[in-house]
């Protein structure tokens, strides 16, 4: 857990240590890398296995959509 | 620098958010709904993020970045007022592609490691069933080397009681089983020859991708498992060597064998209920505990091996042949109990697995938010922070369910392994 701790600390630091060297758009390949990757891990590797082996699908994806929407509200002011 | 150093505070404030998950879930042992309903959460988390944040920012610093240049193209008058393409959506969901590759193929690669335990299995049983049956009984001999012979065993039921017999239907099933997993690997004209060599060849060498993950642990199961193996196809002969390992296993619980195993697991418990002929009421009530993974090892051989009605055939026999064995061998508990004992370390294993691939996605996660600016920065840092705890939660959920011993308990707790 340690290790699985440190990784994303890791990731930023490496990030913040490449993004002088490279430009905007390999930044912006990058940050739409981590979008798909936002979303396969949202969809294929949380909702998929959830719903197949869930209960309480109804409240789960109500739970999902207000996760969705109070980060899509964080939007206006971000 | 402010931006550098509120990055700082990020980075630690999720590593301490994922340790705290994880502790929490070593605390409370059953989180499921609950880690049911946070994965969700975290999941709508991410997708806005994902959709609404990361994917307009990318939009809008790819636009910049390339704006003078095309300006400058343009001036060429090829395509001043085309659109231009697509590209940080295209690499978005060449993204979410690639990671289903990767994942697949991490599954697939962490398959590989059972597969050649179960070869290694087979490799060992039949050395011992070869040098017995040369002794024996040349009938058998046939039988145990040539697998395309297996149509004959299903209807040699009444063999069951001969100790020949049953030691060499065990190693032919190892042999199928091991020849079906074979087939789907190699090439399909390799899938009617005799499993070695050339097609273990050239499956172990993606094997050796994750076998340094969790080689101790590995090392450790494959050994187990070949002298627990070697004990039963030669267990009628020599006595001694099955009342030795049956001092040797240690007897686990049987709730130990968490419920999140994946195909290859179940292929793999599912060969050694079946491949191990004999058992008694408590090797019934293991079959009937694990009746999921048995489908799914069922459908996964089904899927793969065209000749699968002659595994519908063997499998009612071994178990016939369990029942048979019920009254003269009481004694298979604690080297069943074994069995389960490596399927714990397996799921263990896969829990482990798991993690790594999870630390992938975060790593880019971080990897984005430390490229990306301060406003978006703070927007990935909620949802990296939001998902981040539920998925150490997760994680160590898994990892608790495993219920491997105190020690490794402790030893995988978060706190003592600094």
């Amino acid at each position: 857990m340690i290790v699985f701790g440190s990784v994303t600390p890791a990731g930023i630091f490496v990030g913040m240590a490449v993004s002088d060297d490279i430009d905007g758009v390999g930044i912006a390949v990058l940050i739409a890398l981590a979008a798909g990757t936002f979303i396969y891990v949202s969809l294929i590797e949380i909702v998929q296995p959830e719903l197949v082996a869930g209960h309480h699908n109804f409240w789960k994806l109500i739970v999902m959509g207000v996760g969705w929407g109070l980060m899509s509200m964080l939007a206006l002011w971000v | 620098m402010d931006h550098l150093e509120l990055l700082g505070l990020y980075a630690l404030c999720i590593f301490i958010a994922a340790e705290i998950a994880a502790v929490v879930a070593h605390l409370i042992r059953n989180v499921s709904t609950v880690v049911s309903f946070l994965n969700m959460f975290g999941a709508g988390v991410l997708l806005a993020a994902g959709l609404v944040h990361l994917l307009p920012d990318a939009a809008d610093m790819f636009e910049a970045a390339t704006a003078p240049p095309s300006n400058a193209s343009s001036s060429n008058g090829t395509n001043d007022d085309a659109d231009p393409f697509p590209f940080v959506y295209l690499t978005c969901s060449g993204g979410v592609y690639f990671f289903i590759l990767l994942e697949t193929v991490v599954l697939d690669c962490h398959s590989f490691i059972f597969r050649k335990t179960i070869r290694q299995h087979f490799h060992s049983a039949q050395e011992c069933a070869d040098e017995r049956s040369d002794s024996t009984n040349s009938d058998s001999d046939v039988e145990s080397v040539n697998p395309l012979r297996e149509p004959l065993m299903g209807s040699e039921g009444s063999r069951d009681h001969l100790a020949e017999s049953r030691s060499s239907k065990s190693v032919t099933f190892e042999d199928d089983f091991v020849r079906g997993i074979a087939s789907t690997e190699a090439a399909p004209s390799s899938s009617s020859d005799h499993t070695d060599g050339g097609t273990s060849a050239a499956s172990t060498s993606l094997t050796e991708v994750t076998v340094h993950v969790g080689e101790d642990e590995e090392d450790a199961g494959e050994e187990e498992h070949r002298h627990d193996h070697e004990d039963h196809s030669s267990g009628d002969v020599a006595h001694t060597t099955h009342t030795e390992a049956q001092i040797r296993t240690v007897p686990q619980p049987t709730t130990s064998v968490a419920d999140n195993h994946d195909g290859s697991k179940h292929g793999h418990a599912h060969s050694h209920g079946n491949g191990h002929g004999h058992g008694d009421g408590n090797k019934h009530q293991h079959e009937h505990q694990h009746g999921h993974q048995h489908e799914h090892a069922r459908a996964r051989e089904n899927g793969h091996e065209p000749k699968h009605h002659h595994h519908g055939r063997h499998h009612s026999h071994n178990h016939s042949h369990a029942k048979g064995e019920l009254e003269g061998r009481p004694r298979a508990l604690s080297v069943h109990g074994h069995d389960i004992d490596a399927v714990g370390k397996k799921a263990f294993l896969a829990a482990i697995l798991l993690i790594l691939a999870l630390s992938i996605h975060s790593f880019l996660a971080g990897f984005a938010m430390g490229v990306a600016d301060t406003s978006s920065a703070n927007a990935e840092f909620i949802a990296i922070l939001a998902h981040k705890t539920v998925a150490a939660l997760a994680a160590a959920a898994a990892l608790v369910k495993t219920d491997i011993s105190v020690c490794n308990y402790w030893y995988e707790s978060p706190l003592l392994s600094k």
